[in-house]
């Protein structure tokens, strides 16, 4: 299948995303929502061994990848927002089937 | 020092603190340090005289403050994420620099190999354990340094096994599962 040219707004779309500086630290997330450290890993697709070091001081603090921070943010951002996302936007997010 | 009550709970907070902002390893060093103008064996510190030049050294440190090396740590810290590391308190005082180091590919030798079984040195809680599957040089801004990297594929009754396949960890936060205790 050949690839669809991008209209200026889409492209627009890419740069907004690509320079978005969308993120949200373990701790912030831990604070807001009722979750565990199993959550927080589950949500980054990390182990637990790494998530433990991202709540630790001192020496054994270990800083999260920018990724992990977008993840969380993005997952505060759906835990905020899904009920004002349309049923069928939502399904076309979230159902895996649905991915190309 | 001004302790606070003798309550283990606030206590052990005290000591947190201590470690937190890298004032236990300054007192610990201190008991030890040994040079040619300062030997600390011999001058039989009592533990008063230890808290106050301990004190003394850190109102010199906050008194001759140079904005070159605030800029680089900043730097650092903004590398990552907005969390600041405690641990960056402990550096000496030059600048770190995020670019790949110049000598880039003869730096220091990766510990692990590919294939190796490894597992995360326990902290307080159980950990998991894998395969190493590959590696990366990357800047470690707990260190200030650049340091090997490792992917590793979790081993199938790991406790994280259930939540992810693959993780990556820093080679220090590392040892051979065989060690392990």
């Amino acid at each position: 299948m050949k690839p669809r040219p991008l209209t200026e707004q889409e492209q627009t779309l890419i740069d907004l995303y690509g320079y978005c500086q969308l993120g949200m630290t373990p701790q912030q997330f831990y604070a807001k929502w009722q979750v565990n450290h199993e959550a927080i890993a589950f949500i980054c697709s990390r182990s637990m061994s790494t998530v433990q070091r991202w709540f630790r001081r001192g020496k054994n603090y270990r800083r999260p990848q920018p990724a992990d921070l977008r993840h969380l943010a993005l997952m505060d951002f759906l835990l905020e927002h899904y009920q004002d996302i349309p049923e069928q936007l939502f399904k076309a997010l979230c159902c895996p089937k649905h991915n190309p | 020092m001004v302790k606070p009550s003798y309550r283990s709970d606030s206590l052990c907070l005290y000591q947190q603190a201590l470690d937190d902002f890298a004032i236990a390893p300054l007192l610990t060093r201190l008991k030890t340090y040994s040079d040619a103008d300062f030997d600390a064996a011999w001058m039989n510190l009592t533990q008063l005289e230890l808290e106050s030049l301990t004190a003394i050294l850190i109102q010199d440190f906050t008194a001759n403050l140079k904005g070159k090396a605030i800029a680089g740590y900043l730097n650092a810290i903004r590398h990552g994420s907005t969390n600041i590391p405690p641990s960056l308190i402990q550096r000496a005082f030059t600048p770190p620099s995020i670019d790949l180091p110049a000598n880039f590919p003869n730096v220091q030798t990766p510990r692990y190999l590919y294939g190796d079984k490894l597992r995360w040195i326990p902290d307080r809680d159980k950990t998991d354990w894998g395969v190493a599957t590959g590696r990366f040089y990357s800047f470690a801004p707990h260190h200030c340094a650049w340091a090997w990297c490792y992917l590793i594929w979790l081993d199938k009754l790991s406790p994280s096994a259930a939540i992810t396949v693959a993780d990556i960890a820093w080679e220090n936060d590392l040892k051979p599962l065989e060690d392990a205790a």
